[in-house]
């Protein structure tokens, strides 16, 4: 599963058109995601790893430090917790 | 004739709203007084009513952005506010005994005074910042801001925990937007929605008027006071996306930020706003609900890159009305804001969806209705 923070990184790329995202790439904190990009991604997780990955139901039982700090690696351990279920 | 003590936010966008409120007021026969700073309610709000002074605790601007920015407003702002200026806010009840507290939703504090005195009292939404309750998705967010409120009560000295929602009066709420623009966002029943309460300004005689070409569309470009460091790329990729196009556009930016601008494009570190507005085909901006107010109260269609704040909450508004699109400010490019540009300027729907929101402006009433309000709220309150 190392190779999981690298794809998430890609979608979270093609979701903001930004270049230099890594694993510490910090979606709310570093990058300003917006509620629509946000969207985007979860969508984007949900149709390569399934309905499960659902993003935005994540974020939302998060409290507001861990939204700021929520990273690309932070997203792929969610979607690994999903996928072992 | 009533009373009614405003407690406001040393900010101008949410004082100069306010103020026309005030001034309906005096106009009907009401008294006006206010708690804040001389130094910084006098010269928005003129000379005619007393000022009660709170201390003026200055509202940096703020660097963060994203949910990082709601923490400082609420830690660094809201909280600390409150707590210097309750003292003040109950030296202007017991001074001026108020029938009526007209509250900003931010100046928790005066939530707290009004109940501290068994006051009636207006909560007043000079943004759109927590209107539509945006965290409602967030639920732990939520909780956090709930939390601050009852350190806000708790502090201010009231026992147990705030009997509802502090930024919400139980008695009125008044915001100035409209229906045509909330959609279908939930609001609380006791909400009255007036539109906005535009002010009038001094007028700019040095502003170049002869420059302004009238057989072209012609294009302001605004993105704040608050913002002017984070906007240098921003005014680059404007200017890129202008260049090949048939138009005048008028850029407020400061002084060198824009080096040798095209010909078609006017850059101004100040510009009339509202004198330009009925000459304008489109505004491009931050998405502050001043400007948002002040083109479409023109009918004049945006297009909107949010910064922060209640600005994503305006552009998703502005753009679900039709009235204008929503772009990236981030990750706009300049192709992207040339593409926009051209499909605002030649889409007739555009206009046609500001001139809808327009009407739901007048209809409203702006000021003049949010003083009746007020007035009637008082009277209710003097019957009981």
């Amino acid at each position: 599963m190392t190779e999981l923070p690298g794809e998430i990184a890609i979608l979270v790329q093609q979701v903001t058109g930004e270049s230099g995202i890594g694993p510490q790439t910090r979606l709310d904190g570093d990058l300003l995601l917006d509620s629509i990009e946000l969207a985007a991604l979860s969508r984007l997780l949900q149709e390569r790893y399934g309905e499960e990955a659902d993003l935005l139901r994540h974020v939302a039982s998060l409290d507001i430090d861990e939204i700021i700090n929520l990273s690309v690696a932070g997203v792929a351990r969610f979607v690994e917790e999903r996928e072992q279920r | 004739m009533s009373r009614f003590l405003f407690v406001s936010l040393p900010l101008t966008g949410h004082v100069n709203p306010m103020a026309a409120v005030a001034h309906a007021l005096t106009d009907r026969g009401h008294e006006v007084a206010w708690a804040g700073s001389e130094a910084f309610l006098r010269p928005l709000i003129g000379a005619g009513h007393p000022i009660y002074q709170i201390p003026l605790r200055a509202h940096r601007g703020q660097r963060e952005r994203g949910l990082e920015a709601t923490k400082s407003r609420w830690e660094g702002y809201i909280v600390p506010h409150a707590k210097v200026t309750q003292k003040g806010i109950e030296a202007g009840v017991s001074g001026f005994s108020p029938d009526v507290l007209v509250v900003d939703q931010h100046a928790v504090a005066g939530a707290v005074v009004a109940h501290k005195n068994g006051l009636t009292w207006a909560s007043i939404a000079p943004t759109t910042m927590e209107l539509t309750r945006p965290f409602a998705a967030l639920p732990k967010v939520e909780a956090w801001i709930q939390e601050k409120l009852a350190a806000i009560w708790t502090t201010g000295g009231m026992p147990g925990s705030p009997p509802h929602d502090l930024r919400f009066s139980p008695h009125l709420l008044i915001a100035f937007t409209s229906t045509t623009l909330t959609g279908s966002a939930p609001l609380p029943e006791n909400t009255k929605l007036v539109g906005p309460a535009i002010t009038e300004r001094p007028k700019d005689p040095a502003f170049p008027w002869d420059w302004i070409d009238p057989r072209r569309q012609l294009v302001l470009v605004t993105v704040g006071t608050l913002s002017m460091d984070l906007a240098e790329s921003f005014y680059g990729k404007v200017v890129e996306a202008l260049k090949p196009m048939n138009v005048q556009a008028i850029v407020v930016a400061p002084d060198g930020v824009i080096p040798d601008p095209p010909e078609h494009v006017l850059v101004r570190s100040r510009v009339p706003v509202l004198e330009l507005m009925p000459r304008l085909s489109v505004v491009v901006s931050h998405g502050g609900l001043n400007t948002v107010c002040e083109a479409l109260w023109h009918g004049v269609p945006l297009i909107i890159a949010p910064i922060k704040g209640d600005q994503p909450i305006n552009a998703e508004q502005v753009a679900a009305a039709g009235a204008g699109v929503r772009v990236s400010f981030d990750r706009v490019s300049s192709g992207q804001l040339h593409d926009t540009l051209l499909k605002v300027l030649t889409d007739p729907a555009y206009r046609a969806a500001a001139q809808r929101v327009s009407d739901s402006f007048a209809d409203a009433g702006g000021a003049a209705a949010a003083a009746v309000h007020l007035e009637q709220l008082a009277s209710q309150q003097n019957e009981d």
